[in-house]
């Protein structure tokens, strides 16, 4: 790492900066990060893959597994090593930039383009120091969740909201620091692709004094008092009220947020809802417009224009009622339950993230570009200079 | 594929094969006029990849990024625009064309075997940080692939050399050359993987999550990063690092590709 020395082993060792900053710690530490990368790239890892595919990783590698579990590469960017390598290396460049600062190494040089060279060399290490400070500032003080709301729904930031919450470890406990309210939701699918135009329409407010308005689009998230909403996922909330007809079971009455799966690049809505007072199951699809083909009802667009629901009842067993078609406002009978779809609206989920380490990183991403130009500049106009002076080919 | 479209792809594969097998021939008679016209050919073969990837835009209606068959034709089109370029202006060996090409066949190969209807954008990718992001990848790979057809004719370059004596640069003209393709290589992946994280940052609420695909394109760049240090400081030329710089193609086509034979990854393309 260190830029002007081109014969290390001439290089004074009084220091402790000096021991640090030795080049071999540098090769040994990027050389171990590079085996730690590969690991982490070969084999799967937690938070990545669902965990029956980590399961079935295992039950496949029954030989590897029990060491790289004790290794905790199963979570190689989590695991020791790799925290300690990202750690000696931190400490490597910090000692690499006082080691060369007190030796007044960095500017020395009569050429412009040498002190460039340093320059850039000196702000190159520099980024990579608080690229990894930014890192560090994300994984202890980060929070990250998901919320879902339903078109009309109101929910507060605590915890019990979340559908998912991560917290960094060194982050103070922070609750109701705003409403979100879900005004509405757009889907737009011209060609029942996966994808498609997400759009949302929210409403925050904070403290009773403060409130925003915001339209949410994929790929353009809304800050709001240092939090960054992100819309993730759209999609259906049909309404069943549920009537058994035994006049001593009360109805049940709720909107369910149909989970949208991915199906050959189109979308599926479909989700269960287990039935209070029984141990049977709903099972739910929703088609946003449909028609009826040989008597078996197809999703034919994305569009909402004649939704209807497919339902059925499943037992613990496995058996199975027949599937039924209940449209919009109508009602059907499965066995002794009266089903009714009674209002579609639309769910919305968003990432709802505070990470304090973002704008650190961001700043070290353009140092590091700036560094580059100015570290590597002169040997590109040596290459072109020297190119001209031999000529092509 | 529509008609049109096979017609052209199999134009640029022939034009870019003839080519190879004209500056092949040339090479072996040291003719500088077979060398002239093989390059020739190369510029037609990339024209015509040019007509490709424009009636890919035109059919789908948007940039061809989105799939691994318009991915792997974008990367073709780039590697040889950017060895094209910096013949012309003698920045890199002309005979770099011999490997060159070569790579080409296997990305046009795999792009052929990975083809599939074009399909719609969608919102992913509205934003212009898919413009910066994507064209430094392919710079990048670019310049990686041109570095590692140096070094892989460094490592040959005894062999070759004996057969057919002063027809190569020098090798220390090819480990030069490697090392400054690498060094532009890593300033405009810097850039890639900087912008990525900001456009993933905006998609998905966070910025580097170590996605399989992040894991490998921080592999591959760690592996460029090593390069330079040891060439630097433990002072390693020539044979050493001309294998650096071949394995760090191996990575980076895993890493561009092939992250699929390995894990489910959310980053579109691969």
């Amino acid at each position: 790492m260190q830029d002007g020395d081109q014969n290390p082993k001439n290089r004074s060792r009084s220091s402790w900066t000096g021991f640090l900053a030795s080049t071999n710690i540098t090769l040994i530490v990027i050389g171990i990060l590079i085996l730690l990368t590969l690991t982490g790239a070969l084999v799967p890892q937690q938070g990545m893959l669902e965990e029956s595919g980590i399961l079935e990783w295992k039950h496949e590698h029954p030989r590897a597994t029990p060491v790289l579990s004790k290794l905790g590469l199963f979570a190689t960017f989590q695991s020791a090593w790799f925290l300690i390598s990202l750690a000696v290396l931190f400490l490597n460049t910090l000692a690499c930039m006082i080691h060369n600062i007190a030796r007044d190494e960095l500017f020395s040089g009569s050429a412009a383009s040498n002190r460039l060279r340093r320059l850039g060399f000196a702000t190159l290490h520099i980024s990579i120091l608080v690229c990894m400070a930014g890192g560090f500032c994300s994984a202890a003080f980060r929070t990250s969740g998901q919320l879902i709301l339903t078109e009309g729904q109101t929910l507060q930031d605590h915890r019990q909201n979340y559908s998912e919450r991560i917290e960094g470890p060194l982050r103070k406990q922070q609750h109701d620091r705003f409403r979100v309210h879900l005004l509405d939701a757009q889907f737009d699918a011209p060609a029942d692709w996966w994808a498609g135009q997400k759009s949302a329409s929210i409403r925050l407010s904070a403290d009773k004094t403060e409130t925003r308005t915001a339209e949410i689009e994929f790929n353009l998230p809304f800050r709001f008092k240092g939090i960054t909403f992100t819309l993730q996922e759209i999609g259906f909330s049909p309404e069943i009220l549920i009537t058994p007809k035994d006049a001593q079971t009360p109805p049940f009455n709720c909107f369910i947020a149909l989970k949208v799966w991915g199906v050959n690049k189109e979308r599926e809505h479909r989700d269960f809802l287990t039935l209070p007072h029984s141990e049977r199951r709903l099972i739910l699809s929703l088609f946003p417009s449909h028609s009826i083909s040989n008597g078996i009802p197809v999703k034919t667009s994305e569009a909402l224009k004649n939704p209807a629901l497919l339902a059925h009842l499943e037992s613990p067993d496995g058996t199975e009622t027949q599937k039924q078609l209940i449209e919009l406002g109508k009602r059907i009978e499965i066995e002794e339950l009266d089903i009714q779809f009674r209002e579609l609206r639309r769910w919305a989920s968003f990432l709802v993230v505070e990470d304090p380490g973002y704008p650190i990183v961001c700043v070290s991403f353009w140092m590091a570009i700036i560094a580059l130009m100015l570290r590597y500049s002169p040997e590109v106009v040596d290459w072109i200079k020297e190119a001209r002076q031999n000529g092509a080919g | 594929m529509a008609q049109a479209e096979i017609i052209v792809f199999w134009t640029t594969v022939f034009l870019y094969m003839g080519s190879f097998l004209l500056h092949l021939r040339a090479f072996g008679h040291e003719s500088e006029a077979g060398i002239r016209k093989a390059i020739i050919l190369l510029w037609s073969g990339l024209a015509a990849n040019t007509a490709l990837l424009g009636l890919r835009w035109i059919q789908a209606g948007h940039p061809p990024v989105v799939d691994p068959y318009e991915l792997q034709l974008s990367a073709v089109w780039c590697t040889v625009l950017l060895f094209l370029l910096l013949q012309a202006t003698g920045m890199v060996p002309r005979v770099l064309s011999l490997l060159v090409t070569p790579i080409t066949f296997l990305l046009l190969g795999n792009a052929y075997a990975s083809q599939a209807p074009s399909s719609d954008m969608g919102s992913l990718y509205a934003t212009p940080w898919m413009v910066v992001h994507v064209t430094f990848a392919w710079i990048a790979f670019g310049n990686y692939a041109l570095a590692a057809a140096a070094g892989i004719l460094l490592l040959l370059h005894k062999n070759v050399d004996r057969k057919f004596p002063n027809r190569l640069p020098s090798a220390e003209k090819l480990d030069l050359t490697s090392y400054r393709l690498i060094v532009l290589g890593v300033v405009n992946q810097t850039i890639m993987i900087a912008s990525g994280a900001i456009w993933a940052k905006r998609a998905w609420g966070h910025y580097w999550s170590w996605a399989p695909l992040e894991a490998w394109s921080l592999l591959s760049y760690l592996l460029y990063v090593f390069y330079l240090h040891v060439r630097r400081f433990r002072g390693w030329k020539m044979t050493r690092t001309a294998w650096i710089a071949a394995f760090g193609l191996v990575i980076l086509t895993i890493s561009y590709w092939g992250i699929s034979w390995f894990a489910p990854t959310i980053h579109p393309g691969p």
